[in-house]
């Protein structure tokens, strides 16, 4: 027997329980940092939100992989919020924006996309108009467009795009197409259709037009124009957004729904650690309670937990889990029961086997002939003998509630309000990310899983010979 | 290798200068230092000591089984004149383990195979040697019919034998190769005193047939009965080497003499002072107490632990409840504690019946001690902790528990209190731990202890000092005890009256002393023939004793199967309690028996 | 106790676990309705039938509906629509329990059948080909290097074991899974990476074989190396516990070469603990399989049971959740047999 100060020195001079201990700090760092950051609703307002991702690069590796030589496009959102110019037309005003930036990498943008926010007009609808300079001083008009007009019976000032941004898809936008298809004509000498270039538009706009590749790319100095014409100067836009489409993105790229995966995974801190250590301790509570009652009151509690424990805990798992939460959908709360419910068996008997032992050393009997009552005696006498080694259990059973959610989302039954690690690698799964290649999707996400699971491993094995001094000696 | 003719080999053996050191976690330690010894041919070698002075070690040197942490080993070892410490590993495997040097381990319990047939680990060592099955089998039915074993024991697994008959086939074990010399490791450790002197009467005769043996034990009173010569060793010496008449006569060093005055004596008388009126504190009436043993699924039948037995304990006296494990007397402990409910019959304490409603109020009246200091105080508590406890639970108000604890410290000679207060169990000796559990059950001013084997797992040396401070604290306050113990010899020292147990009834009841002088039913005269004794003549003398294992366990005193051992017995009394048990009868004043006699 | 009365117990104890999980799915599918779409479904399957055949002889459509309609109540009085659903739980069990759980929404066999115990069978066989393979090689892995690092304790192998054995732990067969796919079949290109099967399948029975062997090398390779090193450890653990043994020493002092007490007194020993973990590990490789057969797209119950979830096809759900737990049972009682085999001290009791 030794004291708290012993076992804590014997804990931390294991190499696994320092790993396990400082990583586990660092992982509630994080979980601290997303708890504070992110919004509650995290899953469904943005996660699952298609128009959140809209101007993100869909399947996008990291940018890091640049280093190894991949060519790459940077992700740039230009956002115009004030002219450079106002010219007065008439009765009109031109506000003007423009933005200049250099273009060298030799693949094209892979979209371009524009978004307008909060368009106010008092009289007639405004007019916008957005065109690239290119370097060879060709100025290519890409699109013009006419805020929607007044409907019918609506009383001004006309309000616009003020709940959802207006969002175009520069490249797979037909009048972009044909707004282009005479300057493409032009410069490459051939007939082209407007269905011909249309879905990749953006190639056109920064095509070299060289003859032996039809695919170079022209670099050097672009320069985005985009005019806003209004016919009062009380109209207003708050924002115009301008996407040049990345090849890649962020620390760990995006989804094929543009969604940025290092995002996601952040969220899934948390909660790994929230299944893992509730659904633990929960079982934990509940197997040590029925296990010392049925241990130590015998006769028929006995028996009927005894029964109850042995059939719950032969249930295979996995099928019964599947089963349950196909019929009742996919909730966390109740993955986290349904753990609970068939985990506490398994400890239950353990504990009962060890109470039986504990139960006919003499300091119970002591206890007993003192005139204790059999409360105290579980809990003054019994627990903190059983104490250590429960901690012990409750650690290790994080993990296997970790791993079993993951499996779970990975089959597909993960709550689709709560994104978690698995629910991520599964997307990437069906999506066919093994099969493509999108190993920023796959790997990521498994890694944490495992890292995760890995860390409680490491504090178990730490406190394996604290708890168990026999295994000192071996 | 033919048998017959090997029987009669005689072994010697010289050690020199042994010396073995274990690598440990902070340097070595020295095991046996610089050991020498000699045995002769058809000699017994005594080495006594306590646990970890070594004499395992020097076992374990002879038949090369040490752990493999052993860092230094030297000196000579030489058998027939043939230096056999400098045999390559496997030349020894072959030649000499158990074919010249055999050895018996201590725990019979475990140093059988669970899950293969007692027969079939007998012949194991004669089979792989390349002697045929049905011969090895031959030499191992003849020898189980040595040690006492029937036929049916070849075919046996481990668990359905006793202790005893596992300590026999062990010893049968170790004679298949007819070794010259048998090394006996505590051999008779964990069994009860009966089935003890039996297995010493077995070896005495393996010694006559002329066998060498080394007899390794803790409890200086067995080595009589064996050995020729005696060591004492102490860490890792032999502080002492002689004859076995020259040690006992004259011991040279203080250790020695301490354990000679260890062994309780039957031969000096002791007074007593009786203070034990006429009034008395508890009365069992014909309690009978039952076990249900589950067999099968459904089938269950009753184990009938403790059978009609009434019983008187006087206020300030102490009653001794003599017997062997199973007997009854533990169960009997536990139902005057009120842990456990008689089938029938009642208790009165202090003039009432005891009954489970009022258990409360009796908690605080009767007391227990334990046997193990070791599990029956909770390590997870300080002192202070452990002795308030039960002033907690009898809620005694908050500002005395300081006072009374150091009081009851004081009573148990754990001074000064407070050096003890903060200490955890583990800090403290066997001893000291059951002065504290001593402590405990005096906190309560309780006048009624029961006392369930106190000192059978302390040191021997500390031994004398636990009993004297519980007849002190007894004639100071005033208390009675109920003192359960298989050692009939310091029941009689320490006790005013001796109850014999047996199979769960009374057998016999007396004054301590008319008791031990004379004792008139056959199984207490088997248990005071068992006790082992400080005497060189008992070299030459058998035991006669019955134990447990000669008796069909459903009727009390009809033997299984005619055994030599049974003689005794039938040489005494007539047939008649195989029909009947006999009623406890006062055959003198305050002297009861049940025996027809 | 009997050898045959203790295996009537663990039998009985067994067949409990599998009608709870019976009465667990029915109750569940009840009490969600899920019992009363079931029936529906199969009812209206079953007027489709009968409606085709009939319109061949019934012309006035006034009549046939009428027939039909009769039919339906007929129907729905015999499969007990018309009263609550724990008035069918008896049924409901009879159902599960012969398969009889109708046809899939949309998920078919191999052959074309869509009833949900054609689909269930035919799969079946798979499984127990995967699982069976798995352990089998799994513990002679294990035995082996168990019993190899026992006694080697400190030694570098033997740590790398526990390591690698608390790091299996932590890893989910299906990541090791992806990532085995990555690696062997599109960085190194040596192995298939899903099916049972090339595409076209070859037709000489032994190409045929070699092909299958081929196809199951990775998912059993997965199967394996997230449990060989847990079962080693445990292995070395039970026979370093029993070597720590009284009678190990006694069978070292008797001269018997180091092999026999090994095999002997230790392993012989060690047996029936190794027994009980294999039990204990029965469930996972179970859970396992499910997962790497949808990972490696092995035509078993498993990836079935990914399809039918991705389908929602409920009762393809059910069925597979009854036949994974008579597996299961079915493998338990057969370790069960094997420790009683092993072990006089139970079976003697």
């Amino acid at each position: 027997m030794s004291t708290n100060r012993d076992n804590l020195k014997e804990f931390f001079s294991s190499t696994s329980g320092k790993i396990g201990s400082i990583l586990l700090v660092l992982f509630i760092l994080i979980s601290v940092f997303v708890v504070f950051t992110y919004p509650l609703n995290f899953g469904n307002t943005i996660w699952s939100n298609p128009a959140y991702w809209s101007d993100y690069p869909k399947s996008a590796p990291p940018t890091w992989i640049s280093i190894f030589g991949n060519e790459n496009v940077e992700h740039q959102i230009i956002d115009f919020t004030s002219p450079v110019d106002i010219v007065p037309i008439s009765n009109q005003e031109q506000r003007l924006y423009s933005y200049t930036f250099n273009y060298d990498s030799n693949i094209s943008p892979t979209f371009l996309s524009l978004s307008m926010y909060d368009v106010v007009y008092h009289d007639r609808p405004p007019t916008i108009s957005v065109s690239i300079l290119r370097p060879d001083n060709e100025e290519v008009l890409i699109y013009r467009e006419v805020i929607s007009p007044p409907r019918p019976g609506e009383e001004g000032p006309y309000i616009r795009y003020s709940d959802s941004p207006f969002r175009i898809n520069l490249s797979g936008d037909k009048s972009v197409s044909s707004n282009l298809i005479q300057f493409v004509q032009d410069k490459s000498n051939s007939q082209i259709s407007v269905n011909d270039i249309v879905g990749s538009n953006e190639k056109y706009i920064f095509s070299a037009f060289s003859p032996t590749d039809s695919q170079e790319i022209l670099t050097g100095e672009y320069k985005i124009l985009i005019k806003f014409v209004t016919n009062s100067e009380n109209d207003s836009i708050s924002k115009i957004r301008f996407v040049l489409g990345g090849s890649s993105y962020g620390l760990l790229g995006t989804d094929s729904l543009g969604r940025n995966i290092s995002v996601g995974l952040l969220f899934g801190f948390p909660i790994a650690l929230l299944i893992g250590l509730t659904t633990s301790t929960i079982t934990t509570m509940i197997g040590t309670a029925m296990g010392i009652i049925s241990g130590y009151t015998g006769g028929r509690t006995d028996t009927i937990i005894q029964r109850f424990s042995d059939t719950l805990s032969n249930i295979p798992l996995l099928p019964i889990l599947l089963f349950l939460i196909f019929i009742f959908g996919p909730q966390l709360w109740l993955v986290m029961t349904i753990l609970v419910l068939f985990g506490w068996p398994g400890l239950t008997i353990i504990i009962r086997s060890m109470v039986l032992q504990i139960n006919s050393s003499q300091s119970i009997e002591a206890a007993k002939s003192l005139g204790a009552s059999k409360w105290r005696i579980m809990y003054r006498h019994i627990f903190p003998q059983l104490a250590p080694f429960i901690f012990a259990q409750l650690v290790f059973f994080t993990p296997a509630a970790i791993l079993a959610e993951a499996s779970l989302s990975f089959l597909g039954l993960g709550d689709p309000s709560i994104p978690t690690w698995g629910q991520i690698l599964e997307n990437g799964f069906r999506t066919g990310g093994v099969y493509i290649g999108y190993w920023w999707w796959i790997l990521p996400p498994g890694l944490l899983i495992v890292i995760t699971a890995m860390i409680f491993v490491f504090i178990a094995l730490a406190l394996e010979p604290v708890v168990n001094p026999k295994l000192k000696k071996m | 290798m033919s048998k017959k003719t090997n029987k009669t080999k005689k072994y010697s053996l010289v050690v020199k200068n042994l010396n073995v050191n274990y690598k440990v976690a902070k340097g070595s330690i020295n095991a046996v230092n610089n050991v020498s010894f000699q045995i002769k041919p058809g000699e017994a070698l005594g080495i006594v000591g306590e646990s970890g002075c070594g004499k395992t070690t020097i076992a374990l040197s002879l038949i090369r089984l040490l752990p493999r942490n052993v860092s230094k080993l030297n000196g000579n070892i030489t058998l027939n004149d043939k230096k056999i410490n400098k045999l390559s590993d496997d030349t020894f495997r072959k030649t000499i383990k158990w074919k010249q040097i055999s050895m018996v381990f201590q725990g019979a319990m475990n140093s059988l195979n669970p899950v293969l047939r007692i027969g079939d680990q007998i012949i194991e060592p004669l089979v792989n040697t390349g002697e045929s099955k049905s011969i090895a089998k031959k030499s191992a039915l003849e020898l189980l019919d040595l040690v006492g074993l029937s036929k049916e024991t070849y075919s046996k697994y481990p668990h359905e034998l006793s202790g005893g008959m596992k300590q026999r086939v062990i010893i049968a074990m170790s004679m298949i190769h007819h070794p010259g010399l048998i090394i006996l490791d505590e051999p008779t450790s964990a069994l009860d005193v009966s089935v003890q002197a039996q297995i010493m009467n077995l070896l005495k005769s393996l010694k006559l047939q002329g066998i060498s043996m080394i007899f390794i034990t803790h409890d200086i009173a067995l080595t009589s009965d064996l050995c020729d010569n005696l060591a004492v060793m102490k860490d890792g010496k032999f502080i002492e080497y002689d004859s076995l008449v020259n040690v006992l006569n004259n011991p040279q060093h203080n250790f020695t003499k301490q354990l000679i005055q260890s062994v309780p004596s039957l031969s000096v008388s002791t007074t007593r002072k009786i203070s034990s009126t006429k009034k008395e504190i508890l009365d069992f009436k014909n309690i009978k107490v039952d076990f249900i043993v589950r067999k099968g699924l459904l089938s269950s039948e009753p184990f009938t632990a403790v059978s009609d037995v009434s019983l008187k304990i006087n206020q300030g006296e102490t009653l001794a409840l003599v017997g062997e494990s199973g007997s009854g007397k533990t169960t009997l402990g536990r139902v005057a504690l009120n842990l456990i409910e008689p089938v029938t019959g009642r208790v009165k304490f202090q003039g009432s019946f005891l009954n489970n409603s009022d258990d409360f109020s009796f908690r605080k009246k009767a007391q227990a001690i334990f046997q193990d200091p070791y599990s029956s105080i909770n390590s997870f508590m300080t002192i202070y902790q452990i002795l308030e406890e039960p002033l907690i639970i009898h809620n005694i108000d908050k500002s005395l528990h300081l006072e009374k604890i150091n009081l009851v410290l004081k009573d148990v000679n754990l001074t000064p209190t407070k050096d003890y207060l903060n200490k955890y169990p583990h800090m403290l000796s066997g001893g000291q731990r059951q002065r504290v559990g001593i402590a405990r059950a005096l906190i309560l001013d309780s006048k009624f202890i029961v006392a369930d084997e106190p000192v059978s797992m302390i040191d021997a040396s500390s031994r004398l000092e636990i009993l004297g401070l519980l007849n002190n604290l007894q004639f100071t306050k005033n208390l009675s005890f109920l003192y359960i113990t298989h050692d009939i010899a310091t029941a009689r020292q320490f006790s005013d009256r001796i109850a014999v147990m047996f199979f769960g009834r009374i057998v016999e009841l007396g004054k301590s002393n008319e008791i031990v002088k004379n004792p008139l039913h056959p199984y207490t005269r088997s248990l005071i023939e068992a006790i082992p004794t400080l005497d060189p003549d008992n070299l030459s003398k058998m035991r006669k004793v019955i134990s447990r294992e000669n008796f069909h366990p459903q009727c009390t005193f009809h033997n299984k199967k005619s055994n030599r051992v049974m003689d005794y017995h039938l040489n005494n009394i007539s047939h008649k309690c195989r029909k009947k048990h006999p009623k406890l009868n006062e055959i003198k004043k305050n002297h009861f028996v049940a025996c027809h006699l | 106790m009997s050898l045959l009365q203790t295996l009537i117990v663990r039998g009985l104890s067994l067949l409990v676990v599998l009608i709870t999980v019976l009465f667990l799915s029915v109750i569940v599918l009840g009490a969600t309705g899920y019992s009363d779409r079931l029936l529906t479904a199969t009812v209206s399957e079953e007027l489709r039938g009968l409606r085709q055949s009939l319109s061949q002889n019934i012309r006035d459509p006034n009549e046939l509906e009428q027939v039909i309609e009769d039919r339906r109540e007929q129907l729905i009085e015999f499969y007990g629509l018309d009263r609550p659903w724990y008035y069918r739980l008896p049924d409901m069990v009879f159902r599960i329990l012969t398969l009889d759980l109708g046809e899939a929404r949309t998920l078919r066999s191999f052959t074309g059948s869509n009833r949900v115990s054609d689909i269930v069978l035919e799969r079946l066989p798979n499984t127990v080909l995967l699982i069976t393979s798995a352990t089998i090689i799994t513990s002679i892995i294990g035995l082996y290097v168990g019993v190899k690092i026992a006694t080697q304790v400190g030694s570098r192998l033997e740590r790398s074991v526990s390591y690698f054995s608390a790091i299996s732990y932590a890893l989910p067969a299906w990541w090791l899974g992806i990532i085995f796919i990555i690696l062997f079949a599109f960085q190194l290109r040596i192995l298939p990476s899903s099916g049972m099967f090339s595409v076209p399948p070859p037709t000489e029975p032994f190409a045929r074989f070699l092909d299958r062997l081929v196809h199951a090398i990775l998912p059993i390779f997965t199967l394996v190396i997230v449990s060989v090193g847990s079962w080693s450890y445990a292995v070395r653990t039970m026979v370093l516990n029993i070597s720590q043994e009284d009678f190990v020493n006694v069978a070292r002092a008797k001269g018997l070469p180091e092999n026999l007490v090994m095999r002997r007194h230790i392993i012989r020993v060690a047996a029936p603990p190794i027994v009980t973990s294999l039990i204990l590990g029965l469930t996972g490789s179970l859970g396992g399989a499910i997962l790497t057969e949808t990972v490696f797209g092995w035509p078993g119950m498993g990836r079935l049971y990914y399809e039918a979830i991705l389908a929602a096809d409920e009762s393809v759900i059910v069925a597979l959740t009854f036949m994974f737990t008579l597996l299961y049972v079915i493998a338990r009682f057969i370790l069960e047999i094997l420790y009683v085999v092993l072990d006089p001290r139970v079976r003697y009791k």
